[in-house]
């Protein structure tokens, strides 16, 4: 449903923003993290659950760490951020060292604050520049975190008929690599709006 | 009328202030009176920077800046940021611990306000290390108990004089050989091995230096068989007084379990120097062979015992086989 074009240019968009969120986070945690997004796709809602996580081979684990929001008006949708558990626990305990408070099978509350905050930082400025780019004000839901993939199978928070962009997400710490996935889930209208104005940035280059 | 929204945000447990653009305060609750020792009257119409030092560093500037042009909420962790707001006469500064969020108040489409609200939760994290330390030390525990029952499990199997197996150990051990052995390639001898005349050297010498043989004839049969912690073709136990019983695996032939046994028979008979006595003792031996003799141990058992009576009958200090047909041509 993406050219490979209209890929490039909206993976060239997010890794600009990312790398602003990497230097936030890098100088919060005081080390050095690189975020980038290798690879964006395109899906239909419906086609979003466990089940296709596990297929495209990010997730084995059954544990998820989940953080959305949700967005609107005239551009709105849905954000979300999914990391495995185990690995959300890998980058909590990266950020904070001997301050991690969890155990390795799991989170403390005080971990998935960190975790939450985190996906607060990478969400803003993902849905930011959407703003940006098409120069519209997004009022924001508050931030919430669950551990129940139940809600994404049960599409509470993707819908079934919107347009999905997942991005491939990729920590790269001092000595390991985290590997997550964002869902950004848009209306029929407002993925439209988002994709005229990629094919105009498009035009303007080409 | 009463004010009920104001005695509601008096009442709650979390901290809230609100500012306009100009980053001045235009309300703060009695949660925030508490956290900062800030009265509200004080407090109202000053500078955000002035009543908490620590949102006039730029990167929380920035969060406000963005709450206000972008209106993007922010959420801030007390792992990350520790605290925000601290009363003067705060002691421990360190331990305390808040979150924060920070969000917008829109009129229309402007955002007139930022809604900041502070969350005290250092004795909900104090709690969750001590918790952390329990269940640390628990772990720690019970992995020394795991290992204090390994160390006991591996101990209870030898005897604790001669550090040979024991009888239970013994018959464990040989039943493992047995089950690996291909009797097509090999046989496994049992030898009864019993101290001649031992009572004599308890009466003589006393029952330390009866104990102190009984370790020096183990480790000469500990030392001259394939028996090994990891895995072994030898098994060397000892069942209880002067009684050892020695399962030598792979055996090619009669005549090999015939040399055997003249070893150990030769071993036993070099004297031995304890202390400042010299003792030379010797030893009777019975033999049974798997699976020529029988298939099932204990009754090997109790073949090469028999057979180790009969040499006890017939003048000790040799070997002999419980079959007389083997024993006639091996001799």
């Amino acid at each position: 449903m993406l050219t490979p074009l209209q890929k490039d240019a909206l993976t060239e968009i997010l890794n600009i923003q990312l790398g602003r969120s990497s230097s936030l986070l890098s100088e919060m945690v005081g080390q050095k993290i690189i975020l980038s997004v290798p690879e964006v796709d395109l899906k239909n809602g419906s086609e979003l659950n466990s089940d296709a996580l596990k297929r495209v081979g990010l997730f084995d684990a059954s544990k998820f760490v989940i953080t959305s929001v949700a967005f609107g008006k005239e551009f709105n949708g849905n954000a979300l951020i999914v990391f495995p558990q185990d690995k959300a626990t890998v980058l909590v305990k990266a950020c904070l060292g001997d301050e991690q408070v969890g155990e390795a099978a799991g989170l403390s509350n005080i971990d998935a604050d960190v975790i939450k905050e985190i996906s607060n930082i990478i969400l803003n400025s993902i849905v930011g520049e959407f703003g940006n780019l098409l120069d519209r004000k997004l009022e924001y839901t508050q931030f919430e975190l669950t551990y129940s993939i139940e809600e994404l199978d049960n599409h509470k928070i993707i819908p079934t008929d919107s347009y999905v962009l997942m991005l491939y997400t990729s920590f790269l710490l001092t000595k390991s690599r985290i590997k997550g996935v964002i869902f950004v889930a848009l209306s029929s209208s407002s993925f439209d709006m988002l994709l005229d104005r990629v094919n105009l940035m498009l035009k303007e280059v080409i | 009328m009463i004010d009920w929204k104001q005695q509601i945000l008096d009442n709650i447990c979390t901290g809230i202030i609100v500012v306009d653009a100009a980053q001045r305060v235009i309300y703060w609750n009695k949660e925030m009176e508490r956290l900062s020792e800030i009265m509200r009257p004080d407090a109202m119409g000053l500078d955000i920077s002035e009543l908490c030092p620590k949102l006039a560093e730029s990167r929380y500037q920035d969060i406000l800046h963005n709450v206000f042009t972008a209106g993007q909420s922010r959420f801030c962790s007390s792992a990350l940021h520790r605290s925000f707001v601290l009363p003067q006469s705060c002691q421990d500064s360190d331990s305390v611990r808040q979150n924060m969020m920070i969000e917008p108040i829109w009129n229309d489409d402007r955002v007139e306000y930022a809604f900041l609200h502070i969350s005290d939760i250092t004795e909900h994290t104090r709690n969750e290390r001590k918790l952390k330390d329990l269940n640390d030390k628990l772990s720690e525990g019970y992995r020394s108990v795991q290992a204090a029952e390994r160390a006991a499990r591996e101990t209870a199997k030898y005897d604790n004089l001669t550090g040979a197996y024991n009888r239970s150990a013994m018959k464990c051990e040989i039943e493992k050989i047995i089950s690996r052995l291909n009797p097509e390639n090999g046989k496994l001898a049992l030898l009864f091995v019993d101290i001649d005349s031992f009572k004599k050297v308890n009466d003589t010498f006393g029952h330390i230096v009866g104990d102190a043989l009984l370790q020096n004839v183990a480790g000469r049969l500990l030392n001259n068989t394939r028996h090994g912690k990891s895995r072994h073709y030898d098994v060397v136990a000892r069942l209880g007084g002067d009684e050892f019983v020695i399962a030598l695996s792979d055996m090619k032939d009669f005549g090999d379990i015939a040399r055997m046994s003249d070893k150990i028979l030769n071993l036993i008979r070099k004297p031995f120097y304890i202390g400042n006595d010299k003792l030379c003792v010797s030893a009777s031996i019975g033999i049974a062979v798997y699976p020529d003799d029988a298939e099932c141990l204990d009754d090997l058992i109790d073949m090469a015992d028999k057979a180790m009576y009969r040499i006890k009958r017939s003048g000790k200090n040799a070997y002999r086989f419980f079959s007389v047909q083997r024993q006639t041509s091996c001799l």
